[in-house]
């Protein structure tokens, strides 16, 4: 919302500075986002007469004009090309030194074909004021000769920007601003004249509304006015250079007259040029949709519409207009048609001043994309009992600008009754607000507000109107504009705002209990437990976007249902399945920017789609691309592999109090997505994958631009059962006789897997078993894999094993070996 | 006889003990010229040699019985004398070999240690996650708990419990993502949802016909799950992912927010106050901040607020100040008000007996205060190298005891 310090004025009567009026208007909640002079760029031009002009000896079209603006100076001669200049005009002269502010040159004393120039005479365009560009300004008034431009010009008014948050749409208009200025106490709200004027003809066209009764909100109430005899030439100066100061451009006095009335009161209006519409009445109704088309609904037959913008918009269903007995001339509430609209020559003419509902408003406002002032108040909602004062105030502007006459009013439906009682508990304020007000303060803020307090007794609510004479509630009405105001809570709210959030005194927050408890859920401790593991690991933690490129579903399904409707561009169209994809993108993207050390992860959300439901697990996902050891004097670079990703992910594990020693890897029967078919693997409990590892898909890695190799880890750490809480660990016993170490290396046959070697001599050793760790794995030149490993054997409790137990149980490891097709090596 | 034979033996004695000590140090000398292996074993035969029972001196000490016991004990203490001198020369020299070898070997051992170290990497966390922690920190001292709710929800969470009727215009503000997917009627009754912390799937409350679902705009839905589960009083803070349609230098698709509740019979504007003043304070480690709450709206509160702090930017950085000066200006931290009463309705708690505040900031916004991030884009590309630069030590965890900052003493 914009408006003028001198528009403001107009409304309040105040002795209050700029600066204060600033403070004021945020701390009442009107936030002010901008307050500045546009006359200071102004600041260097003077208006001038020109007292001598002849035309230039060596260019046609240019002219030799001496300039004088102060009886003291000498007289300026400039080289003028404007073909309305003359001996007599009076203009803005730029002085050398000074800066146009269209273009943003700074004038220097220049020489045009032999003759010199100290300065410029300037047109609108120039000025930054239209796109005028045919003549230089002219300044009617000779008076102002001499004074600075900006004055005389009406452009020293500061203009001050609001920011007016949804709830409050009367203070679209500039009353309503002063209104609250005046009762945070910034001056008084100055008395609205009554409007007078003669009314001397019956309308020849009425207002109709033509709605279904289920309907009958979307317009309650429309009136206006046929005028006749009418000059639509311009709006006073003062007026234009509100509007211009506002941003709205001034075009003809009728039009001037809507705009001017929308933003000083928030009533925006609609002016037909009369002689444009046809038939008796203009009816207000919902748009036609055609039900006989065969077509799609995106073809179906639509009324459309050309607008005040020149363009042609096809009407939603839904969508209320107005319309004479050919066509349609309005879309209610948002744009009037480009055929009706009022011109120069327009004489007669028929004012529209309606009530329509926010919704549909809104609704047909977004789905054809108009962004207009007037949508802007509909929407939020208008004053309802003030469509008649709106319709005379602009009468009186009509026939004040215009001359002319105006008929008798003419109009349809009624203005809701919005009058509605809240009830104020005594001492609400304190117990919501923290502070103690008087009962006569509180009347005052509501009062200067607009509220009525209810005196006298109603038959009402008996309970408390009971409470009311006992003087515990209060009971007040809302002014018509303020439909936000609907509780107890929303008074509360006036009367804070008004009398200063800053007043209002800090209440000691203490917790209710002596220690603190604890803060965190188990997830969140177990989430912070996995990031820390991570970054001690190397890796750097990522936050990527939830969404992802539903094009990468070839390497990953996607879920329909997890598509958006309105993404915001096509690579974040979908929420992710996995964290993988953009993981693997922002690791393309530091490889791209020369970052050799990619280690990366995530803890976020993934998602699925299924019956219906969204479902949401927390993942823990990393990637190494690159070298895992960088080069060094001591040994070669080693790039990340995927048994680099199977310990990552372990230590996930055991972040989350996972004891995952005795788990080992699987393959599952198709690979997890995204991985390379064959290098990958997948930790289980029970038949629920808890992780998936190992080298990215090449494919995949291509795609996203990753250059070489990478390995990545996902862990499922919703499906990860919480760690037991434990106080204590079991007692320990120290063991008392160390553990036995024994190597074997055998051939394996195609297709055995590490693992089963393993679980093959856990079978044999039990609980004899602590560690067993592949110490070796080699390939024969006949293609045939031996694998070295190590065991760790446990004593007894109490004494150590026997030589011949040892023996014994070598012997088991090796007969269980030979059984799964293992040949022992050489010693 | 008497008087010349000891002076005789005096000289035999000097004459064979010089004899002796000038052949026993020839042989040192010698064993000295070895090289550092060869020396231990020569050392060896010097020892035997020269204390052994065929050397020299044993020879000596075996004539001394056929002395006149008169002086006997004179030249066999000296002789023993001799022996004494003979061996603490043969330690110093072994000793002074030893230590000799020793340090050529370690010489032999050289290495040039100003080579680099193997490097260790350790990564960081990431700023976002790590203000999450300091907030939970400082409200967790308050006796606040953190609460939890899915990203993706439906219109009765994420706007008509929170007073935004269909089509009310501050929807607008929030540009909701819709799914394709949509929820289908089904007739649950609100109370009986459960929301567990790990609850993957969304509850489902009363809806007519089916609606798409949505991507939560806010974390007030979180507001909403809590109240619903009716347990009173209640102090939660929330932090997650929010999501709207905006894209540009100072919005992105998602941020996080962290969201808070209060509710009880008593909890007043004031307590609002005073809550979020100490929580600035607290977070920005500073003992007094100058703090502004503006009359604001929200749907969901009243009276709302928004509060500001205040700041000088001085380079791009920026510091909080006590009080506002032409040099200072105010800075918009978080939305805040006591809850509506339609919302306490619409979560089936009784605004007579009820009330409290609510407030939600955004996360990103207060790590780019406080750590001095200029551009919000660049929290969300993984750049390593911004990584590294503005990203945690995974040993520094949050906690108000030790100081919210890393290294602050």
């Amino acid at each position: 919302m914009r408006f003028t310090r001198g528009w403001l004025d107009e409304h309040l009567a105040t002795t209050a500075s700029d600066v204060d009026l600033q403070e004021c208007l945020t701390a009442i909640g009107l936030e002010v986002e901008d307050w500045h002079d546009p006359g200071e760029r102004y600041q260097a031009f003077v208006s001038a007469r020109v007292i001598e002009c002849r035309p230039h000896p060596r260019a046609q079209r240019l002219s030799l004009c001496v300039v004088r603006f102060d009886e003291a100076d000498e007289p300026v001669q400039v080289v003028c090309g404007a073909p309305n200049v003359r001996k007599g005009f009076v203009g803005v002269f730029a002085p050398v030194g000074s800066v146009v502010p269209r273009t943003g040159v700074r004038l220097k004393e220049a020489s045009l074909q032999g003759e010199v120039s100290r300065g410029m005479l300037l047109s609108e365009w120039e000025l930054g004021l239209s796109d005028e560009h045919e003549g230089i300004l002219e300044i009617a008034e000779e008076r102002v000769v001499g004074k600075p431009f900006a004055e005389s010009y009406g452009l020293n008014d500061p203009v001050c920007t609001v920011a007016v948050t949804p709830n409050r749409a009367d203070c679209l208009g500039v009353r309503g601003i002063a209104r609250d200025l005046a009762a945070a106490g910034m001056g008084a709200l100055k008395p609205l004249p009554k409007p007078s004027f003669e009314e001397t003809f019956d309308s020849p066209r009425a207002w109709r509304i033509s709605l279904p009764a289920e309907l009958a909100h979307h317009c309650p109430f429309v009136c206006g006015r046929s005028f006749r005899n009418l000059t639509n030439a311009t709006a006073p100066k003062h007026i234009r250079a509100r509007l211009n100061a506002v941003g709205i451009k001034s075009l003809s006095a009728l039009v001037d007259v809507t705009n001017y009335l929308t933003i000083d009161l928030a009533r925006p209006l609609h002016v037909f040029d009369a002689r444009k519409l046809t038939g008796k009445a203009l009816t207000v109704r919902k748009a036609h949709v055609s039900e006989s088309s065969q077509k799609s609904p995106q073809e179906s037959l639509q009324e459309s519409f050309a607008a005040l913008d020149h363009k042609t918009y096809a009407l939603p269903s839904g969508a209320t207009v107005i319309a004479d007995e050919k066509g349609l001339v309005g879309m209610a509430g948002i744009i009037g048609g480009e055929e009706s609209g009022c011109s120069e020559e327009t004489q007669e003419m028929f004012l529209e001043c309606a009530l329509f509902d926010p919704r549909t408003t809104a609704a047909t406002g977004r789905a054809l994309n108009i962004e207009s002032e007037a949508r802007f108040r509909f929407e939020r909602g208008l004053d309802p009992s003030a469509a008649e004062e709106g319709c005379n105030r602009a009468t009186q502007l009509v026939l004040e600008w215009c001359g002319g006459e105006a008929s008798k009013m003419t109009a349809a439906g009624t203005a809701p009754q919005t009058q509605r009682r809240i009830f104020l508990p005594k001492g609400h304020v304190q117990k919501l607000g923290g502070i103690a007000l008087e009962q006569k303060s509180v009347d005052a803020i509501l009062d200067k507000l607009g509220f009525e307090k209810e005196q006298g007794e109603k038959k009402q609510d008996e309970k408390k109107q009971d409470e009311k004479k006992q003087d515990k509630v209060s009971c007040y009405v809302p002014p018509s504009w303020r439909a936000d105001v609907t509780s107890a809570a929303c008074l509360v709210e006036e009367v804070l705002r008004i009398h200063g959030y800053d007043a209002i005194p800090d209440a000691p927050f203490v917790r209710t209990t002596t220690l603190s408890a604890r803060a965190i859920s188990r997830t969140q401790k177990r989430d912070a437990l996995v990031r820390r593991s991570l970054a001690l690991a190397g890796l750097y933690e990522t936050i990527a976007w939830s969404f992802t490129d539903s094009t990468l579903s070839d390497f990953f399904a996607l879920d329909e249902g997890l598509r958006l409707q309105n993404p915001i561009s096509a690579q974040l169209d979908c929420l992710r399945s996995t964290l993988l994809a953009n993981l693997a993108a922002t690791a393309a993207q530091n490889r791209a920017l020369g970052r050799r050390n990619t280690a990366l992860f995530e803890v976020g959300p993934q998602f699925a789609y299924r019956d219906d439901k969204v479902l949401q697990e927390q993942v823990a996902a990393g990637l190494r691309a690159g070298a895992f050891e960088t080069r060094h004097w001591h040994h070669p670079s080693r790039d990340a592999d995927l048994f680099d990703a199977k310990a990552d992910l372990r230590a996930v594990f055991a972040a989350c109090g996972l004891e995952s020693d005795r788990l080992d890897s699987t393959l599952l029967d198709s690979p997890p997505e995204g991985y390379h078919p064959h290098r990958c693997g997948a930790f289980r409990l029970g038949r629920t994958p808890i992780g998936h590892f190992g080298e990215l898909h090449p494919a995949l890695c291509r795609r996203v631009g990753l250059r070489g190799r990478a390995v990545a880890f996902e862990a499922f750490l919703d499906r990860i059962p919480s760690a037991k809480a434990r106080i204590a660990p079991k007692g320990w016993q120290r063991q008392k006789q160390q553990s036995l170490y024994r190597d074997f290396a055998c051939w394996i046959p195609e297709g055995v897997k590490a693992v089963e070697l393993k679980h093959a001599v856990l079978r044999t050793m039990r609980n004899r078993l602590k560690t067993l760790i592949f110490f070796d794995r080699y390939r024969s030149e006949d293609g045939e894999t031996s694998l070295a490993f190590e065991v760790e054997i446990l004593p007894h409790a109490e004494r150590a094993l026997s030589e011949a137990e040892v023996q014994a149980l070598s012997q088991e490891i090796v007969e269980s070996l030979q059984g799964l097709g293992c040949r022992m090596r050489d010693g | 006889m008497d008087a010349t034979l000891p002076a005789e033996l005096e000289r035999i004695r000097q004459g064979i003990g010089q004899e002796i000590r000038q052949k026993f140090r020839e042989k040192l000398d010698a064993c000295a010229q070895q090289s550092p292996e060869r020396a231990s074993l020569a050392l060896e035969e010097v020892r035997i040699d020269s204390f052994g029972k065929k050397s020299a001196l044993q020879h000596l000490l075996r004539q001394l019985g056929e002395l006149p016991s008169e002086h006997r004990n004179a030249v066999g203490s000296a002789v023993n004398l001799l022996k004494q001198e003979m061996l603490r020369e043969f330690e110093e020299t072994r000793a002074r070999l030893e230590e000799k070898a020793s340090a050529q070997l370690l010489e032999a051992e050289r290495i040039d240690s100003t080579l680099s170290e193997r490097p260790r990497r350790i990564g960081t966390l990431h700023p976002t996650g790590q203000v999450i922690e300091e907030v939970i920190a400082i409200f967790g001292d308050m006796g606040f708990r953190s609460a939890e709710g899915p990203d993706v929800e439906d219109d009765f969470h994420n706007f008509i419990a929170l007073n935004f009727p269909p089509d009310h215009p501050a929807r607008q503000m929030h540009d909701t993502f819709y799914l394709r997917g949509e929820r289908r009627g089904s007739s649950q009754k609100l109370s009986e949802e459960s929301s567990e912390e790990s609850s993957e799937e969304l509850s489902e409350e009363l809806s007519v016909s089916s609606e798409p679902w949505i991507l939560r705009t806010h974390t007030s839905p979180v507001q909403v799950r809590t109240m619903l589960r009716g347990e009173l009083p209640i102090r939660i803070i929330a932090p997650g992912r929010c999501y709207r349609s905006d894209s540009d230098q100072t919005h992105t698709p998602m941020f996080h927010q962290v969201e808070g509740l209060v509710i009880d019979e008593c909890t007043h504007f004031g307590h609002l106050k005073s809550c979020l003043s100490a929580f600035v304070r607290a977070f920005f480690e500073q003992d007094s901040v100058g703090v502004r709450f503006r009359p604001s709206y929200f749907p969901f509160t009243e009276p709302s607020a928004e509060m500001d702090i205040a700041c000088v930017r001085k380079e791009g950085a920026l510091s909080l100040v006590e009080e506002i000066s032409p040099d200072s200006e105010w800075l918009e931290i978080l939305g805040c008000g006591m809850v509506h009463p339609n919302v306490l309705q619409a979560c089936n708690l009784d605004p007579e007996k009820v009330q409290g505040f609510a407030f939600g900031m955004g996360i990103e916004r207060l790590a780019m205060l406080k750590y001095g991030i200029a551009d919000l884009r660049t929290m969300f590309e993984g750049d390593v190298a911004w990584l590294e630069h503005y990203g945690f030590s995974p040993l520094d965890a949050p906690s108000l005891l030790r100081g919210l900052r890393p290294q602050a003493c």
